[in-house]
């Protein structure tokens, strides 16, 4: 038993370091400097950056509409494929294979592709949207295999009480159905979020004037050379916030039992 | 109810916010001007007193690389006033393409400035085209390396390219790590000196020849970067590289004393680059464009660019404002020493010479992925 115990911690901590040990790196590159002055001018710096905060507000506006319409369009397909009748049964195949294919091409392609289509079909829309397009285009898989894993398992005999007391079908979308998806619409938007946040290659193909996002700067900053001290400073920063919200879920927030 | 409600407000917000952006991105009334250039190289003070000069707002955007920028060129207007392309070959290709507004010479006054440079006369020389494209930022491309290790390995020779490209010299040095550059422009014209390839500066037969020269020293080569020499050589993962000079100044300023860097020029002549100022087909604020192009052509701030990042500023008399550091780096030149420079290759004129562009572009990047056994 105890040599079992000492096997599976010994892993444990070797999966722990895995995970951690970038962040510790990058955390300790952010204060390498020869004085406190230093690296609090570091973070100073980090604070009064233009580019970099608004980069950052870019990013989180691309990645929060990205989010927010990739749920919309994952949720209607979701329900589409999951209707058990009704016509359209080869049709709801086909969405269900192509639902992942954006998320099975590597982002590049994609980026290009987009990019080409765009100059062959002027819409003359501006990059924000180019990019919040391209970006949903790749989320809706995720937010999709959330919440069709949800309604897979969801039990029809709750929906046909409700046809037989007479709901009608939109009311038990919005009245049962979307109750219950709650967590799994959740996570998929926040999924969709972190991916659309995190993009790089498709939004350095369709940005444009006055839309770096986030990524973008940094690898632009990469290829001038070293990465500027304030750049860690940021991230570490970045960093810390969304420890604080982990944290936060972590001691606060008590499982509910989830209704099936 | 109240949520079907909820739901179909949530959904005509986010269209309304989707059209909002759109317009706002698209505006005309807006007083800015948006620049993109690579991370860094503009200093933020920079920015700063041409906002308070002009009251015009810089929207800055970070450069992602001369390829993806050309191609979002080709997708028309994508959003940019201002954007600093490299000369060869992209500006030289960009012009015959119409990619670039014709520039509006009495609007930027300043431009006389550079007209006397001698940058400027072999920019024009090369092909340059005056009406579209503004020489700002120039360099040079040389070898920069380690002289710790090289003068160990190498006590009696000189430094050259013959230390990497030829076999002999290039097994011994590899395991120290050797870098060539990302582009095919920085290493052709260089391999056609070296080896005495004959011929016309874009005869495709010579692609042949560089092809086969250089995938005998591929296995030798441990990278093909322009962009991490900095990084590489603070980490000893390289100590040879084929690069620009602002890469070398800011590789010598950030080691200061730890390591001898050096950088070179061959002796058969130098290679130089140049980044042009272009304003894009498209440009929503060209006014505004103006005024910035008219404000950076100021010996003084063109100084200042310089002493930020190493680069080379193409306007007379900035070098009065130079650091010391850039003065009496080796990066800094003479009008004599930059007269005996010269371009990589020509501008494009016509069709041809954009083919072979693109087939040197593939002839490099087979070299690069490539490795055979011997």
């Amino acid at each position: 038993m105890i040599k079992k115990l000492r096997a599976t911690t010994v892993f444990l901590i070797f999966g722990l370091m895995f995970l951690c040990m970038p962040i510790v790196f990058l955390i300790k590159n952010s204060f390498d400097g020869d004085s406190i002055r230093k690296i609090v001018l570091h973070f100073c710096d980090a604070f009064n950056s233009r580019e970099l905060i608004d980069s950052l507000i870019t990013s989180l506006k691309i990645a929060f509409v990205a989010a927010t319409s990739s749920v919309v369009l994952g949720i209607l397909a979701a329900v589409f494929t999951t209707v058990p009748n009704g016509a359209g049964r080869k049709c709801k195949k086909f969405l269900d294979k192509m639902v992942f294919i954006p998320m099975i091409i590597p982002e590049a392609v994609i980026g290009l592709s987009l990019l080409m289509f765009f100059i062959k079909i002027d819409l003359g829309i501006s990059c924000f949207v180019k990019i919040i397009v391209a970006h949903t285009l790749v989320t809706v898989a995720y937010v999709y295999s959330n919440v069709k894993s949800r309604l897979l398992e969801f039990d029809t005999i709750i929906e046909e009480a409700a046809i037989d007391l007479g709901a009608k079908p939109f009311t038990i979308f919005f009245k049962i159905k979307i109750p219950l998806m709650k967590r799994h619409i959740f996570t998929g938007w926040a999924l969709a979020f972190i991916i659309s946040f995190d993009d790089p290659i498709m939004a350095n193909f369709l940005s444009g004037g006055g839309t770096t996002t986030f990524p973008v700067l940094i690898f632009s900053k990469l290829t001038m050379g070293k990465l500027p001290p304030e750049v860690n400073a940021f991230v570490v920063m970045l960093i810390s916030v969304i420890m604080l919200v982990v944290f936060a879920f972590f001691f606060l927030g008590k499982s509910k039992k989830v209704y099936r | 109810m109240g949520k079907k409600i909820i739901f179909t407000l949530g959904c005509l917000f986010i269209c309304l916010y989707g059209f909002y952006r759109y317009y706002y991105c698209s505006n005309e009334q807006d007083n800015v001007v948006c620049v993109c250039s690579w991370c860094g190289v503009i200093p933020p003070d920079v920015f700063e007193d041409f906002e308070k000069e002009t009251g015009i707002k810089i929207v800055y955007d970070a450069f992602g690389g001369n390829d993806v920028l050309e191609a979002k060129s080709l997708a028309g207007s994508n959003g940019y006033d201002v954007i600093f392309p490299s000369f060869i070959p992209y500006v030289s290709r960009g012009c015959l393409l119409g990619l670039y507004n014709k520039l509006d010479k009495t609007l930027i006054p300043n431009l006389k400035n550079i007209e006397k440079c001698p940058v400027t006369e072999k920019w024009i020389k090369a092909g340059g085209n005056v009406d579209y494209a503004i020489p700002f930022f120039w360099g040079t491309i040389g070898l920069i390396y380690n002289e710790s290790i090289t003068s160990k390995l190498f006590p009696n020779i000189p430094i050259d390219y013959k230390i990497i490209f030829d076999l002999e010299n290039l097994k011994k040095i590899s395991e120290y790590g050797v870098c060539f550059p990302e582009e095919y422009i920085d290493v052709f014209p260089q391999a056609k000196i070296f080896w005495k390839i004959s011929g016309g500066q874009k005869d495709a037969k010579n692609l042949k020849l560089y092809k086969e020269h250089l995938k005998k020293l591929r296995k030798y080569i441990r990278k093909f970067s322009s962009n991490t020499i900095e990084t590489d050589f603070e980490l000893g993962e390289i100590c040879i590289a084929i690069s620009s000079s602002d890469n070398a100044w800011r590789v010598r300023q950030s080691m200061q004393g730890e390591k001898k860097i050096k950088y070179i020029l061959p002796k058969e002549g130098g290679i130089l680059w140049v980044d042009c100022a272009v304003i894009p087909v498209g440009a929503s604020h060209i006014q505004n464009a103006y005024k910035f192009l008219n404000f950076l052509l100021r010996p003084e701030v063109a100084a200042r660019i310089t002493n930020n990042s190493g680069i080379l500023t193409n306007v007379c008399g900035a070098a009065k404002f130079y650091n010391k550091e850039i003065k009496e780096d080796v990066i800094y030149l003479t009008s004599e020493e930059i007269l005996r420079l010269s371009f990589g290759e020509n501008a494009s004129v016509n069709k041809e010479d954009i083919d072979y562009t693109r087939l040197a572009v593939k002839a490099y990047s087979e070299i690069k992925w490539r490795i055979e056994d011997d």
